[in-house]
């Protein structure tokens, strides 16, 4: 693809919630991409564990911010305040981008001015036995590790709400979906999703719980202000993998 | 015949007179309104027939006998197509805390809203193959 304008400076933003066993990862992977961030903001949701201590050894490359915890949402915020590039990036403090991660998510944006995100595959790594596995099949997932942002969209759909307690993401990206704002699709896989043994009731349930509650603010929300009732489809697979 | 709604694979929640369910199993999420949201709501009661579902009808609505059968067993057909509800295993109870409530709003032909925009992340359990390669860290750690 030929790059129609200069390259755009972009923000990375790692939330990190107790993460002292997978944020050097997470933040070695964005140290090593091929397409350099202008700036890397760590928020610590307040992390009782080590993370801080991880987090210190890269003191110069890195932003680092603490505060009381406060959820997902609160995090995402605070590092979309402290951030200052016109394109910003999620990653999450235990999933980690491949080395042109950044490189692939910002090529859309280069296209036109009418690129206000861009999403590219996910591909999941779990522990089986004693080994971290690759499932084979990527996906376009809910998944804002896999994502890149323009600044321009959160002044048009708002902030992550803090109100709740899962399903941020899904919330956040249906606003972006009523405002028929441009989503991009890069077809290549950008990130490793790690996925945790989890205390599986609890986290279904309340995963549940919040999509429901997302589906219905989504709705909510075109009834009241009359855009279309029915969304695109989010996502679409590739037939060859 | 006797229905009940699907006791796994959904959640739902009536706010407002709207009905908003999400089924798990097939990723689609769902609006009912009106006549559809009552039928919904005596059905989260617990199982019922078809007839004590028809006669909530006719007890609520102004409706003649034939439209509201013909009806109900249009929206049942739909709930059960879409997997919101299956056939009931338990005998019916009786109470229906509808039952001689008289509904305020004009009879409407019951009506289903089928979201299918986000099929592909809504469902929990994704098929995933059973096969994995290696992984291979995308850099070096010490």
């Amino acid at each position: 693809m030929e790059k129609l304008k200069e390259d755009l400076p972009i923000s990375v933003i790692i939330p990190a919630f107790n993460s002292e066993a997978y944020i050097s990862k997470a933040i070695d992977s964005v140290l090593g991409q091929s397409l350099k961030p202008a700036e890397i903001i760590v928020i610590d949701d307040g992390s009782k564990d080590g993370t801080a201590e991880v987090v210190a050894e890269y003191k110069n490359l890195i932003s680092y911010y603490y505060k009381d915890n406060g959820g997902e949402a609160s995090a995402r915020n605070l590092g979309f305040k402290m951030s200052h590039s016109t394109l910003l990036a999620y990653l999450d403090s235990d999933d980690e981008w491949l080395p042109n991660t950044l490189d692939l998510l910002q090529k859309p944006f280069l296209l036109d001015n009418k690129t206000m995100l861009s999403i590219g595959y996910s591909q999941e790594i779990m522990r089986i036995g004693d080994h971290w596995k690759r499932d084979k099949k990527p996906y376009i997932g809910v998944q804002l590790s896999a994502t890149m942002i323009s600044r321009k969209t959160f002044e048009i759909v708002g902030l992550f709400d803090e109100n709740l307690p899962l399903a941020v993401d899904t919330d956040w990206l249906f606003r972006v979906r009523e405002n028929k704002l441009l989503m991009r699709y890069v077809d290549q896989t950008v990130v490793y999703y790690r996925r945790h043994e989890c205390n599986a009731t609890l986290c279904s349930d309340l995963l549940q719980e919040s999509l429901l509650i997302a589906c219905k603010s989504s709705l909510q929300r075109r009834r009241d202000q009359g855009s279309d009732l029915f969304l695109p489809p989010y996502g679409y697979r590739r037939s060859n993998l | 015949m006797s229905y009940q709604i699907e006791p796994k694979a959904i959640v739902h929640e009536c706010v407002d007179g709207e009905v908003v369910i999400v089924n798990f199993a097939n990723g689609n999420y769902y609006s009912l309104i009106g006549v559809s949201a009552f039928i919904w709501e005596i059905l989260s009661q617990g199982p019922k027939s078809e007839d004590k579902l028809c006669s909530a009808l006719l007890e609520s609505y102004q409706v003649e006998n034939d439209t509201a059968k013909k009806d109900l067993y249009n929206l049942l057909a739909k709930l059960l197509a879409e997997g919101l509800i299956v056939e009931a295993e338990l005998e019916p109870t009786n109470a229906t805390s509808h039952n001689g409530y008289i509904k305020n709003e004009s009879y409407l032909p019951p009506t289903i809203e089928i979201h299918s925009d986000m099929r592909e992340v809504i469902v929990l359990d994704p098929v995933h193959e059973v096969e994995f390669a290696n992984y291979t860290p995308t850099t070096n750690h010490n």
